[in-house]
């Protein structure tokens, strides 16, 4: 390789292209354990390794190449079905592709790859295993059995869409893309014409077909202007040419790689300052319908609409590009769950829905290692071992399910075991001890204030309950990650039957609608999120329990809170009736007292300074059209102080 | 850049200092601290925040936190007709801090840099003190923006309270 390449650009490729490769095995293998006799499973498991082999060799890691090598070994046995890929020889190719990805993780950080000859002797011994060839092998390859003998000779016919402006660079580039894969025989009109730039609608092409002639033919389909492809055989008449139909994204069911899009890698870090970007144009877009509203000229509304629409397309498209799937995330649980289960001697089944969901970037990144926390609670200290769950009725095997759904402005994540439950009466003891409540505290306390405590730090990991995980991670660490995303967690347990996390998200962190209010001079944003109703009450309607205000509202009584308050400023004159905003924060309500309701906006939210970030009642902020900020009410660490 | 009370550490002959007002005394940040000077207007304050935070102002679409001078030096509060804002570039964002006014960016040479005297800057003030410069009759006390931002939250120089 030059030296003038940037080899750090590549090592960076191969990190991520390799640990792709390694998720895709993973997950087959898993699949494959259940189906053995799949096939396609273990020629996908097959491919990637021979990438990462591919791949590592370019970097010339001959240590992973070797590793690489190996492994391949024992699966292409596996693919000649020699070797059945269950027990030992299933747990030798999970060892093998840990140890991968182990090299692949030191190569990034150090650029230095450790040897692991141990492994691939014990490669090499499971290949010793193999039983000489059970079935004849098919004699021909399955590829000739899906292409029908083809004539000499295809034509092809291109209809150009009629606004197309320039249909001999179209064409000049069709051809280009033909003969990459086939050869051109001739064109009509002849290539002489199409030089010469005159109009057409339609350009025919006569072709030596080439093995991927189908694929080139639908990534012309997908140019512009290209409006109709037929396509036959040349002796055959051209009433009998097929259409050759545009292939959606997904509905293809071959799984070439060459009809996936093309993709390019950008840098977080640069879709973080678009992101930037597309705030303030936003807060721009806002001053400018402002402005245009308030004059009499019919022309600067229309542009000022126009950029209105414009604006909107590009925040979602931005929005849009930063989602990832949570798949992503997910993808790498059953493995896990697997192998903690598979240490601890116990049989657990791990369901995954909703993986389709898409989440911003930044909320998938932050949510991973809460989620891989709980699973392991559950596998530990959820789900009891078979003898015991036999005894008490349940099937031998335990169920952890993970279920994400959207929720209005939220994604609800939820993971249940059907285990034995948290037991209350260890916790009250354990509170005890730690001498966070007293005796008849515990006594009294509520099952909510209870497991309340387990989130608290330092009280998860030494407490009965969950000592027998002991790996360091707190459930505070799942409660704090959660909740620097805007997110909440809540648990449900009963004795006995099982313990549920759900863990509320935002789909995304940057923008959100908010209803603007005022309080003294200032104006605040409200998460929409939060908000039930808006309410005026009068001044007669404001009682008061043991001397705090509350207002009722359709028979539920909801503690009264005055903003002003809350901040110590000056309090309103109340005699003609007040504003407030009916908030709800998990299964909290109350009424909050501002100043004015002002009204919808959507909002950019801005971080503030780590100085600030402590500070109750404020989340962060925002830039108004104005170009004044607004601070963003927190609502829980109002209702929860 | 300027981690180490930079001022000591320099070789060069001549120091840039942006030089302010806090009421009667000024005051010198040493140049390569501070990113930009910024009018003192729409500050947005934040209730329940240490004291000494005047609050947040939009910095070219960032929210900028600004320090009061004043009040972290436990001077009487108010009395500046028409404040600014010093923006300092602090390890994780930049910072501000309100000032009465800025008066003047001056060159001294290092020598001019004198060690404060020990009853000026003694405990928590000898933390951000740099040094005191004498400028005709004028008598200007550099500090370290960056010590200052790491003072205890509520304790000042003399706790009241």
């Amino acid at each position: 390789m030059p030296k003038e390449f940037d080899m750090a650009k590549y090592q960076k490729m191969f990190v991520t292209e390799a640990r792709e490769a390694l998720r895709v095995m993973n997950e087959a293998m898993l699949e494959l354990e259940k189906n053995p006799d799949n096939k396609e499973l273990v020629d996908q498991i097959f491919r990637s390794c021979h990438s990462i082999k591919g791949m590592a060799g370019m970097m010339n890691q001959t240590v992973i190449t070797n590793l690489a090598h190996g492994l391949e070994d024992v699966l292409s046995s596996v693919r000649e079905e020699t070797l059945t890929p269950t027990d030992d020889v299933a747990e030798c190719i999970f060892n093998a592709m840990d140890a991968l990805e182990a090299m692949v993780s030191s190569y990034e950080s150090s650029s230095q790859v450790q040897d692991n000859p141990q492994l691939i002797e014990e490669l090499k011994a499971v290949l010793t295993k193999a039983a000489p060839i059970k079935k004849e092998k098919e004699k021909k390859p399955k590829k000739e059995k899906a292409t029908p003998t083809k004539p000499d000779t295809t034509s092809i016919s291109i209809k150009f869409a009629k606004r197309c402006a320039l249909p001999s660079a179209r064409a000049v580039v069709i051809l280009k893309e033909l003969s990459k894969t086939s050869s051109v025989i001739s064109t009509n009109p002849n290539e002489d014409d199409i030089e010469k730039e005159h109009m057409f609608e339609e350009l025919q092409v006569v072709v030596e077909p080439g093995e991927k002639l189908q694929e080139a033919l639908q990534r012309v389909l997908a140019m512009a202007d290209v409006e109709e492809l037929y396509l036959g055989t040349s002796d055959e008449p051209r009433e009998k040419w097929q259409k050759m139909a545009k292939q959606e994204k997904l509905s293809g069911p071959t799984t070439s790689e060459a009809a996936l899009p093309q993709t390019v890698r950008v840098g977080m870090d640069k879709l973080d300052d678009l992101l930037d970007n597309v705030g303030e144009l936003v807060i721009g877009r806002s001053r400018l319908l402002e402005k245009a509203n308030v004059r009499d000229d019919y022309e600067l509304q229309e542009i000022s609409s126009l950029i209105d629409k414009l604006t909107v397309d590009i925040q979602t498209r931005v929005l849009g590009i930063r989602m990832i799937p949570l798949d992503v995330v997910m993808s790498r649980f059953p493995r896990m769950v697997r192998d903690i289960a598979k240490n601890e001697g116990k049989e657990v089944e791990l369901v995954v829905e909703g993986g389709s969901i898409e989440l911003d970037r930044t909320v998938v990144d932050k949510i991973t290692e809460p989620m891989m926390h709980l699973l392991r609670n559950c596998v530990d200290h959820g789900i009891e071992p078979a003898d015991e769950r036999l005894r008490s009725g349940k099937r031998a095997k335990g169920l952890i399910r993970i279920v994400a759904s959207k929720q209005q402005d939220h994604v609800l994540i939820e993971v249940s075991d059907d285990g034995k439950g948290i037991d209350l009466d260890i916790v009250r003891q354990s509170a005890v001890e730690k001498r966070i409540m007293t005796q008849e505290q515990a006594k009294d306390a509520l099952g909510r204030d209870l497991v309340e405590l387990l989130f608290r730090p330092g009280f998860s990991t030494s407490s009965k309950v969950t000592e027998v995980s002991g790996r360091g991670v707190g459930l505070d660490v799942v409660k704090r990650n959660v909740e620097e995303l805007g997110g909440s967690v809540m648990v449900n347990t009963a004795k006995g039957a099982g313990t549920t996390f759900s863990l509320w998200l935002p789909f995304t962190l940057a923008i959100i609608d908010a209803m603007l209010i005022g309080i003294q001079d200032q104006i605040y944003a409200v998460p929409m999120g939060t908000i039930v109703e808006s309410h005026r009450f009068g001044v007669d309607e404001i009682k008061t329990i043991r001397s705090r205000d509350v207002v009722q509202l359709r028979g539920e009584i909801l503690p009264l809170i005055s903003m002003r308050d809350f901040f110590g400023i000056g309090s309103l004159d109340r005699s003609k009736g007040i504003n407030t905003l009916i908030v709800q924060s998990r299964d909290r309500r109350a009424a909050l007292e501002v100043d004015d309701l002002i009204g919808h906006h959507q909002i950019v939210v801005k971080s503030l300074d780590r100085r600030l970030r402590k500070v109750k009642g404020i989340s962060g902020g925002t830039i108004l059209g104005s170009g004044k900020i607004a601070l963003i009410i927190d609502v829980e660490s109002i209702l929860g102080g | 850049m300027t981690k180490e009370g930079a001022l000591t550490l320099k070789e060069d002959a001549l120091r840039q200092l942006v030089v302010f007002r806090l009421d009667k005394e000024e005051y010198g940040f040493e140049v390569s601290t501070v990113r930009e000077i910024h009018d003192m207007e729409d500050v947005a304050k934040v209730h329940r925040a240490a004291s000494h935070i005047e609050g947040v102002v939009n910095l070219r679409g960032k929210l900028l936190t600004v320090v009061n001078l004043r009040k972290r030096f436990d001077m009487k509060p108010d009395g500046a007709t028409n404040p600014k804002i010093v923006v300092v570039d602090a390890p994780d964002a930049p910072v501000g801090f309100m000032v009465d006014e800025v008066v003047e960016v001056v060159r001294v040479p290092v020598e001019a840099i004198e060690k404060a005297p020990a009853y000026v800057a003694s405990g928590i003030e000898a933390q951000y003190v740099v040094g005191i410069v004498k400028l005709d009759d004028r008598l200007i006390t550099v500090i370290d923006p960056l010590k200052v931002l790491e003072l205890p939250e509520e304790s000042s120089t003399q706790p009241r309270r």
